[in-house]
């Protein structure tokens, strides 16, 4: 099975929309799939989802199972008893059936109606839409404004969509965020759907699982499962390194031309990108050919779109030997601000560091700098930037290579470093795109050189590098992949996954479940 | 502008090396540590130079250019009439005694004399205010031997830039030297060169730290330039650049600019001052609802995200404080840049952080934000330390590349660093061009007056605190404290003129020179310093006006009286506002500051007149002492001797009372009434240990040994010298002990220097046999070599010569003495500190390797209190045997 996934090129492709890609699994049981509008499956099943919500400073990442119901599994659901979760923190309102939910009805749900609060307003999680036209909605000139002023704010989501992963016979995992400063229309949310029977805890982790806690009990009637951040983050990686696949992934040795000396991505040209992913693709086309009835089956048919972009090894936890093999490694978890763990096994880790320059910072700055407001604007504007008119580079100062150190004209020496000389201040703000740039190649190599110092201090070969930050930001993955082959001479590796900004969330989902529920016996024993 | 105003320059040019003849460098070398060669040439410091000597180097950065460059001395006539003066004790080359002849081969006049390394530097925009100011010293000559011109070395990345306008203008080659290399010479040289180098800051404190040069590497030497490189230094030349960062003092300026509009680098250093950054940052405590995550150490005032919250909220730039932005900004680098030397000092195992880099310009936040990054991930284990000379690490190591004056040899005793009286004013800024004549300097001196006062007002602020786990409180979260502190822009230090004494070495004879640390009186304590900074102010009016009547009370002398004032006041001031400006601040550097600042404006020896006033009225009543103590038994005289000795302390210009004293009295009656307060027991009386020592064994009862030979540091002129101490020293003869007295060798208030002493020993000679022939013997008489005395007889005579210490300070540091005292030092075996200065301020408590004798009057009320516990007028009779240590 893993034979083509090292001969593969592939672009990473963060489809716009389900329906543009399939989803990864191996193997894709359409059929077999409750449709999650399938009203008869919601009916009376709504707790039968399962959440995990890692609520950071900036962004609340949301993982949402929806489970493959057998008859097998409806019916011991019910008989769940508290002394099994021996695992939780808190379940006092374990048994205390929700005063008479009504079950929503979904039936026509069929993304009809876009929510708000979801910034790409996926049909997938539509059935949390009420098929009915909500009166109070409608009828409520409050209510009205409230959506009017929800609309407006959708424009500056974060657009974020990831792939849902289906694990088989068992069920699927959707992938959502939104802001955090939005979690009362999320709650809100919540409530009008009943998006979790109450009772049931949702996991949650992150900053917000604590700030928030009071929100979920008074707004949504929720009781929230505290998950430890950092524990969930790093069985999250675990987990979903395992069950996704092409999950973690990772820039072949020599993608990027370098040698001697360390080459910024300014050299990197696209073109050559372009022109290594073809490189690349021709030399395995025979192979591709011939198996390409098994990527047919294996639904990696959008594996095949190369988009503008790097060639990525597709390398999953088989291809890495296993997790076993991947211990121990570092995880640098790139959210508002920066998160630095030593993994040395599947439950055994140490936060040895972090950064207050992280995602955040970017997003800050930019929109400080630039009248950009989302992370994807501002991503975008970095695409088009060039910011040799803002940082001062090697070459700058040393009018060429400065060879006894290794250093390129072109690496950065200083970022906004330009700026100093009189003048150039406005010059600068009329080129947003330079400007978000720089700030996009201050905060990554700064990451970059933290990550790799404490790789070196931890004594590990693995980076794995997740977060938010990275998300649809090419851009920055490369400048880490670079930086890492780089500076350890091949030694060190960065790492990246593909629901970067998940793991978290995951870990929190999978840390509530109970192995004596039926229903989350099913993600359990496929951990 | 702290070395903008050096010294007359005139004459600095090094006319004399130009003759010197051509001879392989490294013999020279080797000459200059042999010192078989200086006999016919008196230039104590580079007698190794060669046509090759350079005397400018420049570091080009992006946004500053450094110079550092090299002055020779240019008073050579003070110096020779000095010899002339001290002619005599060129007789004692004829003594052939033990460790003699090293000191007498090197004795050249002032040990001060070497040379000097100014630094200065530019702003890169203004380039051609540094290639003038290279041009009006004419530094670009010194290397212009040859058709071709000359070659200077340069650092940094302008370089390059430069080159041609360097070419052109001023017709030198540019030789360009590896940047990194020339940083770790720079960092070495001044680890090795400058006591007061280094210091931590931690929590507002500074503390200066004394680095063992042998216990120095391996280090981690961060350079902030524009970007930061990070080096690990395991040696001299031994090196690697490990590591840096593109988030650097460019960053913060050009980042800066955008954010704030600020003009310059200062101003949003100033900018944060008043900045809250939780307006900015996203902290622990927002993300977690108020609380700390303390399961992994954070606190909640620990930033999670810089820049974090501008997201959130929907607000244009002009809404956010610029104040918040600078401090944010400043926050997320320092820490930053603390953070990955953490992480470097990690990899490689090293304890010590050294900061370089015009960055940091003595900001206490920059400084507690990386000092705490850098104590809380290693916990406690790896230290940041800043350096005085920050800026000039690059500048100095081109400098030194030239590598053929010999300064890389210099050690921190061989190093005086001066501060110019515009030191004040320019808070540790250094400009250029310097101010060469004295006009120039007073007029400068008044121009500064009006807008001195503005420039050095404190600006009261507070501390930065910081909080016990990961959290860093912005500065203002202080504000409830009580402590007020000056404006951080003024907190940048002083750099001075650094002094290069070739001749200077540590004193022999202490105890452990790590350890010693000649200042009685710690003045860190801020009530102590604020005492002594209000004497010497309150002193100030009746040292002006002894200083104008000391010149004739001409209308010049007023002018340069007035300036004076005014530049010490400033002195006083700036100290006031940050007690490290120039360095550790002990009441050793405060006194010398003084005399230094005098000498700055022309006044070379306030208290000549009144010096040989005195001398003369005493030298008449020596006659009389002398025949009256010849009358007692051994062991009153002994007594009789020291109750001298402390009684004619009391003739002290510096201390205020006795001043007042002087007023209502001659100087016979004060000594006489003097003498009769002398009733043991003595506050401090070691008298029967001593006179023990001197007289017979406590065990034994048999004799001991005379000392060998003695070193008396004497103190006043006047009765002090004449009736106290020359007795003492004539005992000592008489008992067959070699004695040696030390003197200044620049004049400090009214004590004796190394110059006047051999007249004074000469005409008390006149009276004694036992002082003329010991005089003789060391070679003060030369005249009366044909007094029937035969070189022979002389070997046999015990000598009496005079030496000078090689300071010019009321006090005395042990760490740097005369090479020609620390020659002599080798057979002493008693060493007696008289006075105040030398033997209370300082080197109360220091331990020495042979007996010490510690003689003085308390003229201060509150130093009797809190050294003796007692009051004025007490005296101070400490003995401690060798057999102590």
């Amino acid at each position: 099975m893993t034979s083509w996934k090292a001969r593969v090129p592939a672009a990473l492709v963060v489809p716009n929309s389900l329906g543009d890609s399939l989803p990864l699994h191996m193997t894709p049981p359409p059929d077999s799939l409750v449709s999650p509008v399938d009203s008869s499956f919601l009916e009376g099943a709504s707790s039968l989802a399962r959440f995990g919500l890692d609520i950071g400073g900036t962004l609340c990442k949301v993982v949402f199972f929806e489970p493959i119901i057998t008859a097998e599994i409806q019916a011991p659901a019910p008989s769940e008893t508290p002394k099994s979760r021996f695992s939780r923190e808190s379940f006092e309102d374990d048994n205390v059936v929700a005063p008479s939910v009504e079950p929503d009805d979904a039936s026509n749900s069929n993304g009809s109606h876009e929510n708000e609060i979801w910034s790409d307003g996926k049909k997938d999680f539509s059935m949390f839409k009420s098929s009915k036209p909500t009166p109070k909605g409608v009828n409520k000139g409050g209510e009205r404004s409230k959506r009017e002023h929800s609309r407006q704010l959708d424009r500056k989501m974060w657009n974020s969509s990831h792939d849902p992963v289906h694990i088989p016979g068992r069920g699927t995992l959707y992938f959502k965020c939104f802001e955090t400063w939005k979690m009362e229309e999320f709650l809100a949310l919540t409530k009008e759907h009943s998006l979790v029977k109450k009772g049931r805890a949702l996991g949650a982790t992150g900053g917000g699982a604590r700030k928030f806690k009071d929100h979920f009990e008074q707004i949504a009637g929720l009781q929230l499962e505290r998950a430890d951040e950092l524990y969930s983050l790093v069985r999250g990686i675990d987990f979903l390194a395992r069950h996704a696949h092409q999950e973690s992934f990772e820039y072949p040795a020599g993608s990027f031309r370098g040698g001697a000396i360390q080459r910024p991505l300014k050299e990197i040209s696209d073109d050559e990108y372009e022109l290594q992913a073809e490189r690349r693709a021709s030399s395995s086309t025979s192979s591709q050919d011939r198996s390409k009835s098994n990527e047919d089956m294996n639904g990696t048919e959008a594996l095949r779109r190369v988009v503008k972009g790097p060639v990525l090894a597709t390398s999953d936890i088989e291809r890495l030997g296993g997790p076993q093999d991947l211990y121990p490694y570092l995880v640098v978890n790139i959210g508002s601000g920066v998160s630095i763990l030593r993994v040395d096994a599947a439950e055994r880790f140490e936060r040895v560091g972090g950064t207050s320059l992280g995602g955040s910072t970017f997003l800050g700055l930019t929109s400080a700098l630039t009248n950009c407001t989302t992370f994807e604007e501002a991503i975008n504007l970095a695409r088009e930037g060039d910011s040799t008119q803002i940082d001062m580079l090697v070459g700058d100062i040393y009018g060429g290579d400065y060879t006894e150190m290794g250093l390129a004209a072109t690496t950065v020496a200083s970022s906004f470093g330009k700026l100093v000389q009189p003048g150039r201040r406005e010059a600068a703000m009329q080129t947003p795109q330079h400007l978000s740039k720089a700030v996009l190649l201050m905060v990554t190599n700064n990451i970059g050189s933290i990550a790799m110092l404490h790789a070196r201090a931890a004594g590990v070969h693995q980076i794995m590098f997740t977060g938010s930050f990275l998300h649809e930001n090419e851009l920055a993955m490369r400048l880490l992949a670079v930086a890492m082959e780089f500076w350890s001479k091949g030694n060190i590796k960065a790492v990246f996954l593909r629901h970067e900004g998940h793991a978290g969330a995951m870990g929190a989902l999978l840390s509530t479940l109970d192995p004596l529920n039926p229903i989350d016996k099913l993600l359990l024993d496929a951990s | 502008m702290a070395s903008s105003n050096p010294p007359p320059d005139n004459g600095e040019d090094p006319v004399g090396s130009r003759n010197l003849p051509v001879r392989p460098v490294l013999d020279l070398r080797g000459a200059a540590i042999q010192g078989s060669h200086e006999d016919r040439n008196p230039s104590i410091l580079l007698p190794n130079q060669t046509e090759e000597i350079s005397h400018f180097a420049v570091d080009l950065g992006g946004s500053l250019i450094k110079v550092v460059y090299f002055s020779r001395r240019a008073d050579r006539e003070a110096t020779n009439s000095g010899n002339r003066a001290l002619s005599p004790i060129r007789k004692l080359d004829h003594l052939k005694r033990g460790g003699f002849e090293a000191g007498l081969r090197r004795y050249g006049g002032f040990p001060i004399l070497g040379g000097r390394l100014h630094f200065v530097k530019f702003e890169t925009s203004k380039v051609n205010d540094c290639l003038d100011f290279i041009l009006s010293k004419q530094l670009h000559l010194c290397d212009k031997r040859d058709a071709k011109g000359g070659v200077i070395k340069a650092t940094g990345g302008g370089a390059f830039k430069f080159a041609d306008v360097f070419k052109e203008r001023l017709g030198v080659t540019i030789d360009k030297e590896d940047e990194m290399g020339c940083l770790v010479a720079g960092a070495n040289f001044l680890l090795r060169a400058i006591r007061d180098e280094a210091f931590t800051h931690l929590e507002g404190e500074k503390k200066f730290v004394q680095i063992d040069h042998n216990d120095l590497y391996p280090y981690l030497l961060v350079n902030i330039g524009s970007g930061v490189s990070m080096i690990k230094v395991d040696g001299d030349g031994q090196y690697e650049r490990v590591s840096g960062t593109n988030v650097g003092g460019g960053t913060f300026w050009g980042l800066g600019r955008l954010l704030t509009k600020c003009k310059n680098f200062d101003e949003i250093l100033e900018l944060s001052q008043g900045g809250d950054n939780s307006a900015i940052d996203m902290l622990v405590g927002d993300i977690y609802g108020g609380l700390d995550y303390s399961k992994i150490g954070l606190s909640a005032s620990t930033i999670a995200s810089s820049f974090g919250k501008v997201i959130a909220q929907d607000k244009d730039l002009s809404e956010y404080r610029r104040e918040d932005i600078a401090l944010s900004l400043l926050r997320m680098i320092s820490y930053n840049i603390g953070q990955v030397a953490y992480l470097n000092a990690l990899r490689y195992g090293l304890k010590r952080i050294f900061f370089g880099g015009f960055f940091i310009r003595g900001h206490a936040y920059t400084m507690d934000t990386m000092s705490f990054a850098i104590r809380y991930w290693s916990k406690g284990e790896a230290q940041a330390m800043f350096l005085r000379h920050e800026g000039f690490l690059g500048a100095l190591g081109a400098f030194l590349s030239y590598d053929k004056h010999g300064l890389s040899n210099l050690t921190a005793h061989q190093c005086v660093e001066r501060f110019p009286m515009g030191a004040p004013y320019a808070k540790g800024e250094i400009y250029g061009p310097p101010i060469r004549d004295l006009n120039g300097k007073i007029t400068w001196m008044d121009k500064f007056v009006s807008k001195g006062n503005e420039i050095t007002a404190p600006v009261p602020t507070t501390f930065p605190g910081t909080t016990g786990l990961g959290g860093f409180e912005r500065p203002l979260a202080a504000l409830g404290r009580s402590v007020s502190l000056r404006s951080d822009a003024s907190a940048a230090l002083n750099v001075g003129v650094l002094h290069l004494v070739p001749s200077l070495e540590p004193f022999p004879l202490l105890a452990d020179i790590q350890s010693y640390e000649p200042n009685t009186i710690d003045l860190s304590d801020q009530s102590e310093r604020e005492y002594w900074l209000k004497v010497l102010a309150s002193n100030l009016p009746d040292l002006v006006e002894k200083a104008v009547a000391s010149e004739g009370g001409t209308s010049d002398a007023k002018r340069r009286g007035d300036a004076f004032a005014r530049a010490f006041k400033a002195h006083l001031a700036r100290l006031r506002e940050e007690p490290a400006a120039y360095g550790q601040l002990g009441l050793a550097n405060l006194l010398e500051m003084r005399e230094e600042c005098l000498r700055e404006f022309h006044f070379e020896d306030v208290y000549l007149a009144i010096k040989q006033r005195e001398n003369e009225a005493s030298m008449v009543v020596l006659p009389d002492l002398l025949a009256e103590l010849d009358s007692l038994a051994p062991s009153a005289r002994l007594l009789a001797l020291i109750e001298g000795v402390l009684a004619a302390n009391i003739f002290d210009w510096g201390s205020r009372a006795c001043v007042e004293l002087y007023r209502s009295g001659t100087i016979l009656e004060i000594y006489r009434m003097s003498r009769n307060k002398m009733k043991r027991p003595w506050r401090v009386d070691d008298f029967d240990s001593f006179s023990r020592r001197m007289i017979v064994d406590n065990d034994t009862g048999v004799p001991l040994k005379p000392h060998k030979r003695a070193l008396l540091f004497v103190d006043n002129s006047g009765a002090d010298i004449v009736l106290g101490m020359i007795p003492l020293a004539r005992e000592l003869l008489r008992r067959g002990t070699e004695v040696v007295l030390v003197a200044n060798s620049l004049p400090a208030i009214n004590d004796v220097t190394a110059v006047e002493l051999p007249s004074i020993v000469v005409a008390a000679a006149k009276h004694c046999e036992i002082l003329r022939r010991a005089a003789t013997a060391g070679g003060l008489l030369v005249d009366v070599l044909d007094d029937g005395l035969t070189e022979k007889d002389l070997a046999a005579v015990p000598f009496l010569t005079v030496v000078e210490n090689g300071c010019g300070s009321p006090c005395i540091d042990f760490r740097q003495v005369s090479s020609e005292l620390a020659s002599l030092a080798e057979d002493t075996d008693l060493v007696v500190l008289e006075g105040m200065g030398r033997a209370l301020h300082t080197n109360f408590n220091a331990k020495f390797k042979c007996d010490v004798l510690k003689l003085a009057m308390v003229k201060n009320q509150r130093l009797a209190q809190q050294i003796i516990s007692g009051s004025i007028y007490d005296c101070v009779c400490r003995f401690e045997p060798k057999e102590r240590f």
